[in-house]
C-alpha cells in the first residue's frame, strides 16, 4: 500500500466557530493506482490531498506513507517527504514566477536528488513544450502553464503524485489535452495519482473514483 | 453615493493598520527632516537679521568710505554743517580679557532713533554712558564672559546678540585708537529738503542703501544650503516611502475600484475620493511631521549654533521658536510630496479599463525595460556630474555635481545588481541557489527604490564621514603645527604688555608677538597680523601651500605679504601680486598659507613693519617658547610673581584642547543630521520588506509545498535581505568616495575657500557598515517573524481553488 488514511479527522476554526471538515476518514491508493476524489463544494477535497501531500497534518488519525506515520513527523520529516514521495499539481499552476520553464521544470527533481536529463527530454518531448523551455510563466497560457506544472512534478518522479482540480482553470478540450498527458505520463512513471475534480467525465478516465460528502468518504 | 464609496474604500486601511502606519510615519519622517532643517535655516536667518538690525543698523541709509575703512571726523562735521541728520559709528574688534567683541561706538546724542534696539535710558544713565569709564551694553551671555575683566560698567540689554558691545563713541575711539576715523555714518529718516548734495561735499563717501543682506548671512549660505541638501535627501528618501506604500494600496484596491466603476460609480467620482484620501493623509502626516520636525530642530539647534559659532563667529540663540510660515511650508510640501509620489498611481486608476483584472504583483513598476531605461538615465547623469565637475565652477555647480552624482548612482543601483544577479543565478548549478538569485532579481523591483535609499543614506553618511575625517586628520595636523608655542599669553593693557616684554625674554627661549589691526584689503575687512618670521616658530612650523624661496626673509625684511588659502582663491590671486594694505602700503604676495576654519581672509606681514605702518597696533598677545618641561613652571610663575591673571596665560595642551572642542562640536549637528537620513532609509528598508512580505506567499508556497521548510525559506529571506544590503553597501562605498571629493575639492574649496586632502577610513566605513546591518536586520525581524510563524494554512490557501 503506497498510501493509507486511518481514521483521519480535521477542523478549522472560523469566525463562525469550529468546523469540521473530515471526520474520520479511511482511504487507501495502491502502488500505480489512478483514483478521482469527488464531492461538492467544501466537501474536503482538497484538505484530504493537502493532508496526503504532507502540507497539512491532522487532527487525529493516522497518514502512513511507505509504513511510516506522515501526521507523526515534524516540521523537517514532512518537508523531506513532500521533496522525496510527493508531487503536487494545483488548479492554479504554481509555477515558480521567477524561474523560466526549463528551470520550473528541473527544480522539483534536483531539490529530490533525482534530476535525470535523458527522461526531463523525454517529458518536455511528449507535453509538447519544447519551445517554451526560455520562457517564463507570465509569458504562458493556462494549459501551457499546467503542461509545465505537471512536467515539473513527474520530472522528480515521485511514487505519488497529488493533483487539485488541475484542469478547472482550462477549457474542456486543453483539460482533457492535459488530463490524457498526465494519465498517461503517470502510467510510464510507475506513480500513484489522487485526483481532486468536480468533473465525473474525467473521474471516469481513472481507476477509482471515491466520493466525499459532509467530511466522509460515500 | 460618494460617502457609501469612500466607506469601501476606506475599508482597505481598517484592515491594514500597519501599512497605513508606514505611509503616515513614512510621510511623516519625510517632513519632520526637511521642516526641521528649514526651522533651523529660518531661526538662523532671523537671528542674523536681528543682529544686523541693532548691529549694523540695516534699516537705515548709510554713509560709508569709497576707499579704506574710515571717513575722517573732518567729514562728518562739514556734513553735520550741511544740515546732514547724520550720526557717526566707530566699530572694531577689541578683546577684553580672552573674549573678542565686537565694539561699537555711537553718539547717543545725534543717533537716530530707528538705529538701535537698545535704550540708553534716563539722563544720569546716559551720562554715565558718556563719561569714564563708560558702559558697554551687551547681550547676557557676553557679560558674563567680560565680568571681572573690565572697568566698563556692564548693562544687559536683550535684544544684544552675543560677542558684541554698544558703548559711547568717545570711549570706542580711545579704546580701539581710531583718533578722530569714523567707520559709518548714519542718515536719519528726516532729513531737510534742501540739503546739499553729497557727491558735491564729501565724494570719498558712499552711500549705503537699507535692506542690504547682513555679511553674515551671505557667508553662512553655503552652510544653510548644506543643511537644506540633507534636509531634501531625507524627504526624497521618505518619499520613497509613500510612493511604494500608496502604489500598494491602490494595487491592493483595484478590485475595488473596478467593482465599484461597475456599480456606477463615475471614474471623476472615484479619483476625487481618492484625492482626497491621499490629502487627509498628507495632512495628518503633515502635522505629525511638523511637529516631530520641531523636536528635531530643537535637538539639533544648539549644535548648529555651535557650528555657526565655530566656522562663521555667527551668533545664534540655541531656542527655537514657532513661526507660523514654517507650518504652513511643513504641511505644503507634505502634501506636494504626497501628490508628487502618488501622481503615479492616480494616473493609473484614470487610465485603467473597466474590465482589467487586478494584479497583485502590478505595484512593483519598475520591469525590465523599466529598470533598462532607469540605468541609462543614471550613466547619463554620472556623465554630466563628470563633467560640471570638470567645466563647472560655483558653488551651485558643486551642489549640482552632487546631485547628479548621487541621482546617477541611486537610479543606477537597479540595474547593475540585477545584472550581477543574472551572472550569480547563471553560474549556479543547485535548484534552491538558482531559484534564491533568480527570485532576489525578482524582488528587486519592489525593493529598488528602499535600496535606493539605502544606497543615498549610506553614500552620504561615507562621504560626508570621509569629509569630516579628512578635515580633522588634516586639521588636527595643522593645529599641531601652527600652535607651536609653549604658552600664549594676553596683557590686559599696554602697561603690563610692555613689562611682559621686558620680564619673559629673560626666562624663555622666545618671544613671539601675536599682534594684529583690522583693514580692509581689495575690498574685503581681514585682519592683518605681523609676524616675526626671523624666529624658528614660523620658518619651522608655519604650514605654506605655496611661496618663494626666501619667504620668511622677505616677509622678515618687510618686503613681502603672506595671505591665506580663501583669501587666495576668492581673489585669484598669485605670488607675485602686489597688495595694497590699508593706508597706502604696497607690498607684494610671497607666500599662501593654510588657515583651516577661519571663513575670513588673512594677511601676515613683518612683525616690524606691521608696528612701523600701524603704530596703534595692540601689543597685549604673545607666544611663548620654552621647553616644553619648563612651559607649567613658566604658566605659574606668570601668574604668582609677574601677577598675570590665570586666564590670561594658556599653555599649548589647553588650546589644543579648546580648538579641537569647537571643531568636534562643529560637526555634531552632520553626525546627527547623517544619522536620521540612515534612520529614514532604514524605515524604507523596513516599509518595503513589510510591504513584500505581503505579496511574497504565491511565490514562496510553491518551493515549500516541494520540501523547503517555513524555517528554512525564512532564513532565505534574511540571507537575500543581507546580500542586497551588502551589495548596497559596496555599491555606496565608491559613490561615497566620489561625494566626499566633491565636497573636498569643489563645495568646500567654493563655500569656505580652502581644500582638503581626502583621507580615507576604512574602520569608519566598518562601523557604518555594521549599523547599516543592525537596521537592515531590524528591518527584516517583523516580515520575518510573520514568515517563521505563518501557519501552514495560510500557505494552503495560495493553492485553494476557491480563492
Amino acid at each position: 500500500m503506497l498510501l493509507s488514511l486511518r481514521n483521519v479527522s480535521k477542523s478549522y476554526t472560523t469566525a463562525e466557530g469550529r468546523l469540521e471538515i473530515l471526520k474520520g476518514i479511511d482511504f487507501d491508493l495502491d502502488a500505480g493506482e489512478s483514483v478521482a476524489l469527488t464531492g461538492e463544494s467544501g466537501s474536503g477535497k482538497s484538505t484530504l490531498l493537502h493532508l496526503a501531500g504532507g502540507l497539512d497534518h491532522p487532527d487525529t488519525g493516522q497518514i502512513l506513507s511507505a509504513g511510516r506515520d506522515i501526521a507523526a513527523l515534524d516540521d523537517r520529516g514532512r518537508a523531506e517527504y513532500r521533496r522525496e514521495a510527493v508531487g503536487l499539481v494545483f488548479q492554479q499552476f504554481n509555477l515558480i514566477p521567477s524561474l523560466d520553464v526549463a528551470a520550473n521544470i528541473s527544480f522539483h527533481a534536483k531539490l529530490a536528488g533525482r534530476h535525470d536529463r535523458e527522461w526531463e527530454r523525454e517529458l518536455v518531448g511528449r507535453l509538447g513544450i519544447e519551445a517554451l523551455l526560455s520562457r517564463y510563466p507570465e509569458q504562458l497560457s493556462g494549459g501551457q502553464q499546467q503542461r509545465v506544472a505537471i512536467g515539473r512534478t513527474l520530472a522528480a518522479r515521485p511514487p505519488l503524485v497529488l493533483a487539485d482540480e488541475p484542469t478547472g482553470n482550462l477549457d474542456e478540450s486543453t483539460g482533457d489535452a492535459v488530463i490524457g498527458i498526465m494519465l498517461s505520463l503517470t502510467k510510464s512513471a510507475g506513480a500513484a495519482l489522487l485526483m481532486v475534480t468536480h468533473s465525473s467525465r474525467l473521474a471516469q478516465r481513472l481507476d477509482r473514483k471515491v466520493h466525499l460528502s459532509g467530511g466522509k468518504i460515500v | 453615493m460618494l460617502w457609501t464609496a469612500a466607506t469601501a474604500l476606506l475599508a482597505h486601511w481598517r484592515h491594514r493598520p500597519l501599512q497605513l502606519a508606514t505611509l503616515v510615519l513614512g510621510l511623516s519622517l519625510a517632513t519632520a527632516l526637511w521642516s526641521g532643517v528649514q526651522a533651523i535655516n529660518a531661526e538662523a536667518r532671523a537671528s542674523y537679521a536681528r543682529a544686523a538690525s541693532v548691529l549694523d543698523q540695516k534699516e537705515l541709509t548709510q554713509l560709508v568710505p569709497r576707499r579704506g575703512d574710515s571717513i575722517p571726523q573732518s567729514t562728518y562735521v562739514q556734513l553735520r554743517r550741511a544740515g546732514w541728520n547724520v550720526s557717526p559709528v566707530i566699530e572694531g574688534d577689541h578683546r577684553v580679557g580672552n573674549t573678542r567683541v565686537r565694539l561699537i561706538g555711537i553718539d547717543p546724542l545725534t543717533m537716530p532713533a530707528k538705529a538701535g534696539g537698545f535704550e540708553t535710558g534716563r539722563t544720569s544713565d546716559l551720562t554715565a554712558f558718556m563719561s569714564q569709564p563708560g558702559v558697554l551694553i551687551v547681550s547676557q551671555g557676553t557679560a558674563l564672559k567680560l565680568k571681572g575683566h573690565t572697568q566698563m560698567q556692564l548693562r544687559i540689554s536683550p535684544d544684544m546678540p552675543d560677542g558684541a558691545a554698544f558703548t559711547d563713541i568717545g570711549i570706542a575711539e580711545s579704546t580701539l585708537k581710531r583718533r578722530g576715523q569714523l567707520s559709518r555714518l548714519l542718515v536719519a529718516l528726516e532729513q531737510r529738503p534742501d540739503l546739499p548734495s553729497l557727491g558735491t561735499l564729501a565724494p570719498e563717501i558712499a552711500m549705503k542703501e537699507p535692506g542690504d543682506r547682513p555679511d553674515v548671512a551671505q557667508l553662512t549660505d553655503s552652510f544653510h544650503l548644506n543643511l537644506t541638501a540633507f534636509g531634501f535627501l531625507a524627504f526624497v528618501v521618505g518619499l520613497f516611502i509613500v510612493y511604494a506604500t500608496v502604489g500598494l494600496a491602490f494595487e491592493q484596491r483595484r478590485a475595488t475600484f473596478r467593482t465599484l466603476r461597475s456599480l456606477g460609480l463615475p471614474l471623476s467620482s472615484l479619483t476625487l475620493l481618492l484625492v482626497t484620501e491621499l490629502l487627509v493623509l498628507a495632512f495628518v502626516a503633515g502635522v505629525v511631521g511638523v511637529g516631530i520636525g520641531y523636536i528635531v530642530a530643537s535637538l539639533l539647534l544648539p549644535g548648529v549654533a555651535a557650528t555657526l559659532q565655530g566656522l562663521y563667529g555667527a551668533s545664534v540663540p540655541p531656542a527655537l521658536s514657532i513661526r507660523l510660515s514654517w507650518w504652513a511650508t511643513g504641511l505644503a510640501m507634505a502634501i506636494a510630496g504626497t501628490i508628487l509620489s502618488s501622481a503615479e498611481s492616480l494616473w493609473r486608476v484614470r487610465s485603467m479599463p473597466l474590465l482589467t483584472a487586478a494584479q497583485p504583483r502590478a505595484w512593483v513598476r519598475a520591469t525590465a525595460v523599466g529598470i533598462r531605461l532607469q540605468l541609462a538615465a543614471g550613466l547619463l547623469l554620472l556623465m554630466m556630474s563628470g563633467a560640471l565637475a570638470t567645466f563647472g565652477h560655483g558653488l551651485m555647480v558643486g551642489f549640482a555635481v552632487l546631485g547628479c552624482l548621487l541621482l546617477g548612482a541611486a537610479l543606477m543601483l537597479p540595474g547593475v545588481l540585477s545584472a550581477c544577479l543574472a551572472v550569480l543565478q547563471k553560474r549556479s548549478s543547485r535548484a534552491l541557489v538558482t531559484w534564491f538569485w533568480a527570485d532576489t532579481r525578482q524582488q528587486l523591483p519592489g525593493l529598488s527604490l528602499a535600496l535606493m535609499a539605502l544606497l543615498l543614506a549610506l553614500a552620504a553618511n561615507v562621504g560626508v564621514g570621509t569629509m569630516v575625517s579628512s578635515f580633522r586628520l588634516t586639521f588636527i595636523g595643522w593645529l599641531d603645527q601652527r600652535l607651536a608655542a609653549e604658552l600664549y599669553v594676553t596683557a590686559r593693557d599696554e602697561r603690563e604688555a610692555s613689562r611682559l616684554r621686558a620680564w619673559l625674554p629673560a626666562r624663555s627661549t622666545s618671544v613671539v608677538p601675536i599682534w594684529s589691526v583690522e583693514g580692509e584689503v581689495l575690498g574685503d575687512r581681514l585682519e592683518i597680523f605681523g609676524a616675526a618670521a626671523d624666529d624658528p616658530t614660523y620658518r619651522d612650523n608655519w604650514p605654506l601651500l605655496s611661496g618663494t624661496v626666501d619667504v620668511w626673509d622677505r616677509i622678515a625684511a618687510g618686503q613681502g605679504a603672506l595671505i591665506n588659502e580663501q583669501f587666495w582663491r576668492r581673489k585669484g590671486l598669485g605670488i607675485g601680486n602686489r597688495l595694497v594694505l590699508p593706508g597706502g602700503w604696497e607690498v607684494p604676495i610671497v607666500g599662501v598659507y593654510s588657515d583651516y576654519g577661519n571663513p575670513k581672509g588673512q594677511v601676515i606681514v613683518g612683525i616690524d613693519a606691521l608696528a612701523a605702518h600701524y603704530p596703534d597696533v595692540s601689543k597685549l598677545r604673545y607666544g611663548v617658547r620654552v621647553p616644553p618641561a619648563d612651559a607649567p613652571e613658566l604658566k605659574e610663575r606668570l601668574t604668582s610673581e609677574f601677577g598675570l591673571a590665570a586666564e590670561n596665560v594658556i599653555d599649548q595642551t589647553s588650546l589644543k584642547r579648546q580648538s579641537r572642542a569647537v571643531f568636534d562640536r562643529t560637526f555634531v549637528v552632520t553626525g546627527a543630521l547623517n544619522a536620521f537620513t540612515l534612520g529614514v532609509a532604514g524605515f524604507a528598508m523596513f516599509s518595503s520588506l513589510l510591504t513584500l512580505s505581503g505579496v511574497r506567499l504565491p511565490q514562496l508556497a510553491p518551493v515549500w509545498a516541494m520540501g523547503i521548510r517555513r524555517r528554512d525559506l525564512a532564513l532565505l529571506e534574511v540571507l537575500r535581505t543581507l546580500a542586497l544590503w551588502l551589495a548596497t553597501f559596496i555599491a555606496a562605498l565608491p559613490v561615497g568616495l566620489a561625494l566626499a571629493w566633491v565636497l573636498l575639492s569643489i563645495v568646500n574649496v567654493e563655500a569656505f575657500g580652502w581644500r582638503l586632502p581626502m583621507r580615507i577610513f576604512p574602520m569608519d566605513w566598518l562601523i557604518l557598515g555594521m549599523v547599516a546591518l543592525a537596521a537592515a536586520i531590524v528591518s527584516i525581524f517583523v516580515p520575518l517573524r510573520r514568515l517563521a510563524t505563518i501557519a501552514p494554512s495560510d500557505l494552503l490557501r495560495v493553492f485553494a481553488n476557491e480563492r
